[in-house]
């Protein structure tokens, strides 16, 4: 009798283990019965978004959604926050892989070429065909439109995008003489004017001149302000041993020995954090964060444009919404609806202004809100205007390889154990073995 | 009237072969936790094995055989050599200070003083917190200018300048500092446990034969806890090689793959560059590596030990 009972036992938890191990069936769009009198269940939607600057993003997204709901009760867009814009990316890619895809993403532009790779993203083409057309493609900045597009065909729609800027304290700048109003224009004025706003207390340094994170992407700034994009349009090329670059990045360590910028790699959610506490009297970053400074600082401040040597320059960043492939073609249809909706001038306005990323639509700027806003604050206004001297990020095939092969060249010269002309060059030579599969 | 004993045949079970019918529910019992080991452990183990041996990244949609290459890829990648020197480093430098400084606080706290729960806690709370809980906190310590370690070393003269965790020579020796902290709290209580089961009759007689404090623990206290040091240098070291989480909330790897370890690079190839044939590679090292080293430990060290 003992021993049936323990073998019913183990039967039992074999079977509740099998049952927990099997897979979940897949969430069905609902069906309408019309012999039935109540409403259909709305459609829900799976929305993954990062957050990729300092500020209360995820709340604005969450709001967004929200109406949304309300305005469009038969559909119910669910939006999960994923991190950053790596792990976004990561999360969304392993969905998809597990056979449990959102229906949308809001992931880095550069990440075009990892995704089509993958056959993860569909074109959008056919959808902007029936609903828009080219009126409606012709309303966005080209030049942001642009990261979309490859082989002839849309990918994705700009959604938050950014230039980076010179973030800088006016009251740090009167007080050591210096013009409020002027912000240093070319990389001379800046080393020179970081000098004099650097603020020391014996050995202990009490203000910072300058603070830019040890990033690729404010190195591919550094890189055009001095000649030219480091990489191929078609992605399968990268250069970053040339003379210019080796420059640039030169300039950007000496900074640091100079005295006038912190020593070793800096994080960017740092930086921010200093510059806000008047511990950096200038800052190199994204134009995303506009809306936290603006919400945080305690002293008057200023953007501008990047500081040039041979020309202005900044990278592009930020996200695009990307519908993802492998979605039945109905909810291709509903995900659509929720894009275009979160594309309307008005929408684009909002987010511009509460977060200080670009508003990627030219009539979004003609939306009374977005006057009255940048009326009152002209400094909502420059990352648009920098648009003009603006290329695209950094987009290649094995992006992540590529880029990180970048940061490991730039953390190497800024904690000074390699020289910028020996770190480039090692990394050139590793970048051409990763991108050599797309190559042959 | 003698008893007779009952025939051998009458009393055997009915099934047709016995030894099933005795051990059929034990097996069935066992069944989930080979089923679960097998699906989780083994079954994954050689699948990655299987993985390794193909060209699986984006380059590849279709898997293509590869033989060893993914390996030979990773023999010459020079931040590979770098990741396992830094694992290796991490391992050793972590479990060991942590074994040492468990043992001394354990003896320490090993008293029957009324206050000697409030240092047991106050070592033992922070194996509790989570380990990126714990990662921030030091993160926010180590910030240049305001963090409190840093104004903790300016008053030995050191500049506020100082950043530790973006130094390429100082991020290790920070990381190393926070995991033994963290860890040696966990091992001390290991230690207090098995101090309270010691035999009394041998430190008696040590002490009637005149022994010192130090003689004391170095041949009888010591040796006796030959099991728990066994045991915690195998914990510390796996749980040192396998550290990550504070990796990536702290240094993300850098500067320049200063900190980073094997799972960190492994965890860059499969998610960040979605190379799963290198990755598995990876993977098929760090088991070997693994089994070694258990190996090593229950196959050797074990016949070392006082029971």
């Amino acid at each position: 009798m003992k021993r049936t009972a323990s073998l019913l036992l183990a039967i039992l938890v074999i079977v509740s283990l099998l049952t927990a191990c099997s897979k979940k069936p897949d969430p069905q769009p609902a069906t309408t019965q019309p012999t039935e009198t109540k409403p259909a269940a709305p459609v829900e939607l799976q929305f993954f978004y990062p957050v990729g600057v300092t500020g209360p993003l995820a709340q604005i997204i969450g709001n967004m959604v929200d109406e949304f709901n309300k305005a469009h009760p038969a559909i119910k867009v669910t939006a999960t926050y994923a991190g950053g814009y790596g792990d976004t990316l990561t999360k969304t890619i392993t969905s998809i892989k597990g056979g449990t895809p959102p229906d949308l993403a809001v992931l880095g532009a550069s990440e075009l070429y990892t995704l089509l790779d993958m056959d993860a993203v569909l074109a959008l083409d056919d959808l902007i065909a029936k609903d828009g057309g080219q009126k409606f493609l012709d309303d966005f900045y080209p030049g942001l439109l642009k990261s979309g597009k490859s082989g002839g065909k849309l990918y994705s729609l700009p959604f938050q995008r950014s230039t980076q800027l010179l973030y800088y304290n006016k009251d740090a700048f009167k007080e050591v003489g210096l013009n409020p109003e002027q912000a240093p224009k070319t990389w001379t004025e800046l080393s020179d004017a970081a000098k004099k706003l650097t603020k020391k207390d014996g050995a202990n340094v009490v203000r910072w001149g300058v603070e830019i994170p040890t990033n690729s992407f404010i190195f591919q700034g550094f890189a055009l302000q001095n000649g030219a994009q480091i990489f191929t349009e078609d992605g399968k090329k990268v250069f970053y041993d040339r003379p210019d670059n080796v420059e640039a990045l030169q300039f950007w360590a000496d900074l640091a020995k100079a005295g006038v910028q912190p020593p070793g790699a800096i994080g960017s959610s740092n930086a921010t954090t200093d510059f806000l506490a008047g511990k950096a009297a200038m800052l190199y970053t994204s134009t995303g964060s506009l809306g936290s400074v603006r919400d945080k600082a305690t002293f008057n401040w200023g953007v501008a444009f990047m500081p040039a040597k041979k020309q202005f320059g900044t990278p592009t960043g930020g996200a695009n919404v990307y519908v993802i492939k492998s979605i039945p073609k109905e909810r291709q249809q509903t995900a659509w609806t929720f894009v275009k909706w979160l594309l309307e001038p008005e929408r684009v306005a909002k987010w511009s202004i509460e977060t200080g990323y670009i508003a990627t639509r030219k009539s979004a700027y003609d939306v009374q809100a977005m006057k009255d806003y940048t009326a009152k604050l002209p400094q909502a206004l420059v990352a648009r205007d920098q648009l003009q001297y603006a290329s695209a990020e950094m987009t290649v095939h094995n992006g992540a390889a590529v880029t990180a092969l970048l940061d490991e060249a730039i953390q190497a010269v800024v904690t000074g154990k390699k020289t910028s002309a020996d770190a480039l060059k090692e990394v050139q030579t590793r970048a051409n073995q990763a991108l050599a599969d797309w190559n042959k | 009237m003698a008893i007779q004993p009952a025939a051998p045949t009458a009393t055997r079970p009915r099934s047709a072969s016995p030894r099933l019918g005795r051990w059929a529910g034990p097996y069935a019992l066992l069944l989930p936790s080979i089923v679960i080991l097998v699906l989780f452990t083994v079954w994954p183990m050689l699948l990655a094995a299987w993985q390794s041996l193909f060209r699986m990244n984006l380059a590849t949609p279709v898997p293509r055989f590869n033989g060893l290459g993914n390996y030979a890829v990773l023999f010459a990648d020079p931040v590979f050599w770098k990741v396992v020197g830094n694992t290796l480093i991490f391992a050793a430098t972590t479990a060991f200070p942590s074994i040492a400084l468990a043992l001394a606080l354990a003896l320490l706290v090993n008293n029957k003083v009324r206050t000697s729960w409030l240092g047991r806690t106050a070592i033992f709370y922070p194996a509790l917190l989570p380990a990126v809980s714990a990662a921030s906190i030091w993160l926010f310590m180590y910030t240049p200018t305001y963090g409190l370690v840093t104004r903790f070393l300016t008053y030995f003269g050191l500049s506020n300048t100082m950043n530790v965790l973006g130094d390429a020579h100082w991020a290790m020796p920070a990381i190393i500092v926070m995991s033994v902290w963290k860890q040696a709290g966990f091992y001390m209580v290991f230690y207090l446990a098995a101090l309270q089961g010691l035999p009394q009759d041998v430190h008696e007689a040590a002490i009637v034969e005149g022994a010192t404090g130090w003689q004391e623990f170095r041949g009888i206290t010591f040796p006796l806890l030959g099991p728990t040091t066994l045991f915690l240098s195998m914990s510390g070291i796996l749980s040192g090689l396998q550290l990550a989480d504070p990796l990536y909330i702290m240094t993300k790897g850098g500067p320049d793959n200063a900190t980073s370890t094997i799972i960190f690079y492994l965890y860059q190839k499969a998610f960040g560059s979605w190379d799963q044939g290198v990755a598995s590679a990876l993977s098929v090292m760090l088991i070997v590596l693994f089994l070694a080293i258990g190996l090593f430990h229950y196959g050797y060290l074990d016949k070392k030990v006082h029971y």
